[in-house]
């Protein structure tokens, strides 16, 4: 038996349905490369835009968490950071001046209900001063060194007050957490958990705190005279060469003009009288190589 | 720093994947046309059985098996596209290289016998690779069969 018609052939696969990769019905048509591109593409966009939402969302909503639960982190994280002073030295005493300060101002602020502030004095010599979780506020020996005035101090305590009160570093732990794997998985830095405890805050939440930081001072004094005082020092100090000493407390605080600026166009009207630091504070006060010399200039 | 290494390592891999792997499908995608042009007289069917009139010729079984694997690239994309869905399309030229391979070496055996139809041709399919594994490499066995009649030329 023949085909019937002589011209018909058979053969499979038909060389014409199936060549290689062209026409061929079993493939799709597109280019891996360009495919490859568009899913890393895909990819890269969305993880930022999740990691976007997530970020905002916890400077979002850090407000609404309770306390109770910060000071639950804060035992966790900064359990063996603090060491009170020995009983009875001048540093206790200080210390108690310091709370009390920090109190009175804080009153003075819209605090959360359950939020209560520890005062701790830092043996650093570097002048500086942060707020970090649990409602903790250190304050180091340097910083004291330098201030000349309990206005000048208030307005530095008053601006960690309104951190916590802002409850800034909850919010920075839970973004630097964000920030640490994104910059872990980029740069392969395994340090996610040792930059945790060392808080930053972002300009806009520093920005905040001057605000009501000042709004503070001018509530307790009743002016904000001197409260520029510590601000303009440093300003002073980095316009000359800026010191090693200073070079944390810029790091940690930017925008000095700004603040300073700040801080003079609250001061209408006549200048008041500017409280002086309490003895129990200027007795813990060390004396500075050029502090004589900084009095006589001011005078 | 381990990372970066291992990031360095596996980019490596896939450069090596995409690279060679594109140029191996390449040739075996020109020698699988070129064979399958030199073969087109044998004729293959999935009916079960011959028509009546071939009845007293001789008949064989005949196979044909092939091995396939992908790359570290392939796998790669694979990987992406689990992510949103869709073709894996990386893995569809791999199959269909395997599938037409393994009809050619199936063709070649009937050839030799001097076969010039094959029925009841079946294709089928196993994976070699643990899937629970991850990072293995996956590879199918590919298996074509079918009962080769050789027939006089005269005859049809």
């Amino acid at each position: 038996m023949a085909f019937n018609n002589p011209e018909a052939t058979y053969s499979n696969p038909s060389p014409y349905a199936i060549s290689g990769k062209k026409g061929n019905v079993n493939l799709t048509p597109e280019s891996q490369t360009a495919t490859i591109f568009k899913m890393l593409a895909k990819i890269v966009i969305y993880t930022v835009i999740s990691l976007t939402v997530i970020y905002f969302s916890i400077r979002i909503l850090t407000p609404f968490i309770p306390f109770s639960y910060e000071e639950q982190l804060a035992d966790r994280f900064l359990d063996d950071m603090f060491t009170p002073p020995r009983t009875r030295s001048k540093e206790e005493k200080a210390l108690a001046v310091l709370q009390r300060l920090a109190e009175n101002l804080a009153s003075h602020m819209d605090m959360p209900d359950d939020l209560v502030v520890h005062v701790h004095l830092s043996p650093s010599r570097e002048p500086n001063a942060f707020a970090t979780l649990g409602g903790n506020l250190i304050i180091t020996q340097g910083l004291i060194d330098h201030m000349e005035s309990e206005n000048a101090l208030s307005m530095v305590i008053a601006h960690e007050l309104a951190h916590l009160k802002n409850r800034d570093p909850l919010t920075s732990l839970g973004t630097g957490i964000v920030v640490s794997i994104v910059t872990s998985v980029i740069f392969g830095d395994d340090s996610v958990i040792s930059g945790l405890t060392q808080l930053s805050f972002s300009r806009s939440q520093e920005t905040k705190a001057d605000e009501d930081g000042l709004k503070a001072v001018q509530a307790y004094y009743g002016h904000t005279f001197g409260a520029h005082e510590f601000f303009q020092f440093l300003w002073l100090e980095y316009e000359r060469g800026a010191q090693s000493d200073f070079a944390e407390f810029f790091r940690t605080h930017p925008d000095t003009v700004k603040r300073l600026r700040m801080i003079r166009d609250s001061q209408q009207g006549p200048r008041q009288e500017i409280t002086p630091l309490p003895q129990a504070i200027q007795a813990i006060q060390r004396q500075l190589p050029d502090r004589s010399n900084r009095n006589r200039n001011r005078r | 720093m381990e990372l970066i290494l291992a990031l360095f390592l596996s980019g490596a891999l896939l450069l090596i994947g995409f690279i060679f792997g594109r140029r191996e499908e390449k040739k075996h995608y020109a020698s699988i046309v070129a064979r399958e042009e030199k073969l087109k007289h044998i004729l293959i069917f999935n009916e079960k059985l011959p028509p009546g009139w071939v009845a007293g010729q001789p008949f064989y079984l005949v196979d044909g098996s092939v091995v396939i694997s992908g790359d570290r690239f392939k796998q790669f994309v694979a990987g992406l596209r689990q992510l949103f869905g869709g073709r894996i399309t990386s893995y569809e030229s791999m199959l269909d290289r395997g599938r037409r391979e393994a009809i050619l070496r199936m063709k070649e055996r009937a050839h030799r016998y001097g076969a010039s139809m094959i029925f009841n041709v079946h294709l089928q399919t196993a994976v070699l690779a643990d899937n629970n594994k991850k990072g293995q490499l996956v590879c199918a066995e590919i298996l074509a069969y079918g009962t080769a009649w050789a027939i006089p030329e005269n005859s049809y």
